[in-house]
């Protein structure tokens, strides 16, 4: 059992450091659509010349945050939940509510991978382009998104099998670091998080 | 179908899952008990479509815009000068969040955009100041709305291109409403702090020389503000494209506060994305119910509705408006014009009412729905800048300002010449 | 008893308020008396994208679908040449045109989405406003212009002016505030929607071509239906909705630049003052050109060889295009 924690908990750790650096790759990607939209406002306004496909890409760059972008936000419990009824409830029933969102969680990530793979297979199968002059092959953004989707329905199982583990042993402090709605501490408590899951391993 | 909705949405939400997910598992029960369509088979292509958008770009860049200027600690001291001018007056700050929303949001076009900005700045200078959580963030997810109204729009776009209205004279009869509607949300607060001084802020009297010396302080904003608007309106660059133009300059401004490193930045960065996946998801799941709605024939029991009741004009207008207000519980923004209006524009045109005072009338609810619980996108980006803190403060903040935009419609209705009077007389 | 849903174009132009929907809705149901029943809504209604209309028509999720050729280019490039800027630059060769592409919207609506094409019908001819002054289509080279799909921006290339792309939304404060120079849309749509107050000069060539929309029905809808049926269908649609759509065609031109321009009555509205620019044939022997040299051997390229046997057999001829391998 205990062996089995430690592993989930070293998955949880990968989750937290890959969903991390995720989220600033697509900051140095919203960077560089910050350069390519002055360029092209420089460019059209002073030389006359438009670029072709700055939007185009900048629109790439959003799906991709789109999809990539939730995982970051689900380790770091930045996914917007209703506190009305949860805070008025003893500790034992917000770990349940916990559990029951990191399921709904799953079960809505799922069936969006699900759905999201065949618009890309779909697209490089019929070698579908983006109807513009440059005729980007869609399958490769799309690749970049629907991974991102996966990661996201990944990262969100492993948290569940991690809150589940906890909820076997009785631990709702874990539950509550790893999958609890944030509250005024937290902040700190996301720091701690390291000396949590250190605590499951010993 | 709206009743399933209703207790589906509040039982979900009272469980405290994510709301995002709430709406996704609405969306996937309209498909299971009420479409006769395979409606999940969409749900990738409507993901994708959705989200492949250069307009969109513009939050997660105003986003970053704002938390540059916050860690450069350009917002702070521009918050502390406004204190020092407007702290005499009962609700303070409140007018401050008011004004810059509507001057952002009316440049900017996009209230997500400036309710995600204003609040990125605003609400860590309001608990530094000691102001009362709830006003201060109804004030920004109210004020992030007065934009849609108040020229260029998009809303007042899509309004002109639904209903074959001049889009230049919707322009024109925004402007008087918008601005009214403005202040009214003053007095609102101006009304609350003076009952009730603790819903505001700390009432002090600055000096003379005081407010004098903090009013540096303001020229940073001033300078993104007037490079942001300066470019939109000498044709440099577009509501969008000046995103991208506010986070240079905002970079300019850190670095010259010698506030700009990789760390700053970095976690500048890391803030945004965070910020923005979750407006977007959320975005993204009203979007695929709001098609789950539709497809389910959402339109076809509204045109029954309607035109079963044999009503006056009044009549009719009342009931439309009751409409919006309950549709606006649920739907979003240009969702809400484009599966209501093909329906109730007809009726009331042919029932004698103006198609640009009625444009007016519509953008006010559009207005009032982005800040509607349960599915009011301004509120939930008020909320992602202040994770962790009672969501209810937002949604309890709001009402006051709610009550203040029916009572704009009511003067609407009673004066048309509000809105028409500037496009009639050009 | 036969259902079927079936989603149009856009709710707010003519051509579904007009054509689309009391076809499918009131003509049709009658003439069957009453053993075709219809729900009918549009793409926008809908909140899906006008690209992805045959994908979801692909998908089962309605049973009828209609959508513009221009939007689809990205999945299906053989449609593009149904509707090329400037191939055609009256009402009647566009028709012409538009059923002698049959063939090829037929193979290509079958092999891409598994569908049968029930009818092609134009929407407005796509014209361009400027608000720099201008006097032909010459005078567009340096100039930035908006287009809305592929081959537009293409042309627009191929006469040496700057192609941008821009959100719909966009385009009427870019135009204004001379973001861009000029934008290509529909002349009546324009009108309806002030663009003469943010426009002074209104080219009337059909730039984006017709905004020619197809309409087909689902392979599984299509077969489960019983013969009687589909003989109602096929017998009705031709006079009940694509005659008048074409019929009305040249009048809604003539309609754009009369109340556009007020050169002539203008039954929509107060008209508006932009300057008609002139069309001179030296501009059609320039767009022509341009057709020749960029758009063509770029559509060309795209597509396969039958499509290309099938275009030099039946469309080549009637405008002068032939693809040379
Ligand atoms: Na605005
Ligand atoms: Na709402």
């Amino acid at each position: 059992m205990l062996s089995l924690v430690s592993l989930v908990d070293v998955l949880v750790h990968a989750v937290r450091q890959i969903s991390r650096w995720a989220a600033r790759l697509i900051g140095l990607l919203l960077l560089a659509v910050v350069t390519l939209v002055i360029i092209e406002v420089v460019s059209r306004k002073l030389l006359g010349h438009s670029f072709e496909g700055v939007q185009e890409y900048a629109g790439y760059v959003l799906a991709i945050l789109s999809a990539w972008g939730l995982s970051h936000t689900l380790v770091e419990r930045a996914h917007i939940r209703i506190d009305v009824g949860y805070s008025k409830l003893p500790i034992a029933a917000r770990a349940a509510l916990d559990l029951l969102s990191i399921l709904a969680v799953n079960l809505v990530g799922w069936m969006i991978v699900i759905h999201a793979w065949p618009v890309f297979s779909g697209s490089l199968s019929n070698h579908t382009t983006a109807n513009t002059p440059l005729s980007t092959p869609l399958w490769i953004p799309q690749l970049v998104w629907v991974l991102g989707y996966t990661w996201f329905a990944l990262s969100a199982a492993v948290l569940a099998i991690r809150a589940l583990l906890a909820a076997t042993q009785g631990d709702s402090a874990t539950i509550h670091t790893l999958i609890g709605m944030g509250h005024d501490a937290d902040q700190q408590e996301a720091g701690d998080l390291e000396t949590a899951t250190a605590r499951g391993k010993s | 179908m709206l009743l399933y909705l209703s207790i589906g949405i509040l039982a979900l939400l009272l469980t405290g899952i994510p709301v995002a997910i709430v709406l996704f598992l609405l969306a996937f029960g309209v498909d299971q008990f009420f479409s006769f369509f395979p409606l999940m088979r969409a749900l990738g292509q409507n993901l994708w479509s959705a989200a492949d958008s250069f307009l969109l770009i513009a939050i997660p860049l105003f986003v970053l815009m704002g938390e540059i200027i916050v860690r450069a600690g350009i917002a702070e001291r521009a918050y502390r000068a406004m204190d020092h001018w407007l702290s005499w007056l009962p609700g303070g700050l409140l007018h401050a969040n008011v004004m810059t929303s509507m001057l952002f949001s009316a440049t900017s076009g996009s209230s997500v955009a400036t309710a995600a900005t204003i609040s990125t700045v605003a609400l860590p200078q309001g608990d530094k100041l000691g102001y009362h959580p709830r006003l201060f963030c109804g004030s920004i997810a109210a004020g992030g709305t007065l934009g849609i109204l108040i020229p260029p729009s998009i809303n007042l776009i899509v309004y002109g291109f639904l209903t074959e209205t001049s889009i230049p004279k919707l322009f024109v009869a925004g402007l008087l409403p918008g601005l009214l509607l403005t202040g009214l949300f003053m007095l609102t607060a101006i009304l609350f702090c003076a009952i009730k001084p603790s819903l505001g802020g700390p009432r002090s009297h600055s000096s003379w020389p005081e407010r004098l010396r903090h009013l540096k302080f303001l020229l940073p904003l001033l300078i993104l503000f007037v490079a942001i608007v300066g470019s939109i309106y000498t044709g440099w660059a577009t509501p969008t494209e000046a995103a991208a133009i506010g986070v240079v300059v905002a970079l300019i401004l850190a670095a010259f506060n010698r506030r700009l490193d990789w760390r700053m930045l970095t976690e500048a960065l890391d803030n945004t994305v965070r910020t923005t996946s979750m407006i977007l998801f959320i975005m993204l799941a009203a979007s695929f119910l709001n098609f789950a709605l539709a497809s389910a024939g959402l339109s076809n029991q509204l045109t029954q509705l309607l035109t079963q009741l044999d009503l006056s004009p009044m009549g009719l207008l009342l009931c439309v408006l009751a409409l919006l207000v309950i549709l606006g519980f649920f739907i979003e923004t240009l969702s809400m014009m484009v599966i209501t209006l093909p329906i109730i524009a007809p009726l009331l045109f042919a029932a004698g009412f103006d198609k640009v005072w009625f444009g007016v009338v519509m953008i006010l609810f559009v207005e009032m729905a982005l800040i509607t619980p349960p599915v009011g996108l301004n509120l939930y980006i008020v909320q992602a800048s202040r994770r962790g803190k009672p969501f209810s403060d937002v949604i309890i903040g709001t009402l006051p300002f709610i009550a203040a935009m029916l009572v704009m419609a009511v003067l609407l209705i009673a004066f048309p010449s509000i809105a028409l009077w500037l496009p009639n007389s050009l | 008893d036969t259902s079927l849903n079936v989603v149009g174009t856009w709710s707010a132009v003519s051509l579904h308020k007009n054509f689309e929907k009391p076809f499918w809705t009131e003509t049709l149901p009658k003439a069957s008396d009453g053993q075709i029943q219809v729900q009918m809504t549009t793409f926008d209604q809908m909140g899906i994208e006008g690209s992805d209309v045959f994908t979801y028509l692909k998908n089962g999720l309605f049973n009828v679908g209609m959508t513009f050729s221009d939007y689809v280019g990205g999945e299906a490039p053989a449609l593009e040449g149904l509707d090329l800027p400037m191939m055609t630059t009256d009402p009647v060769k566009a028709r012409e045109v538009s059923e002698a592409f049959m063939p090829i919207a037929e193979k290509t609506m079958q092999s891409h989405y598994n569908a049968h094409v029930l009818a092609i019908a134009p929407n407005t001819p796509q014209v361009v406003f400027c608000n720099t002054p201008i006097t032909g289509l010459g005078d567009l080279q340096g100039k930035k212009v908006r287009a809305s799909g592929r081959t537009t921006a293409e042309f627009l290339s191929a006469i040496g002016a700057q192609s941008t792309v821009m959100a719909f939304n966009e385009v009427p404060g870019a135009l204004e505030r001379g973001v861009i120079d000029c934008a290509v849309t529909g002349s009546l749509s324009g009108y309806n929607s002030g663009w003469q107050d943010v426009a002074d000069y209104l080219l009337p060539l059909p730039i984006g071509g017709w905004d020619t929309v197809i309409t087909a029905v689902s392979n599984d809808t299509w077969s489960s239906l019983d013969d009687e049926t589909k003989q109602i269908i096929e017998d009705q649609i031709e006079p009940g909705f694509v005659d008048p759509v074409w019929n009305n065609l040249a009048k809604d031109e003539q309609q754009g630049i009369a109340c556009l321009t007020g050169n002539g009555d203008c039954e929509h509205g107060d008209p508006g003052d932009m300057n008609l620019v002139e069309v001179t044939d030296a501009d059609r022997e320039r767009a022509h050109q341009a057709l020749v040299d960029a758009v063509l051997p770029s559509w060309a390229s795209r597509i396969d060889d039958e499509t290309i046997s099938l275009w030099n057999e039946n469309v080549a001829p009637l405008v002068a295009l032939p693809i040379v391998k």
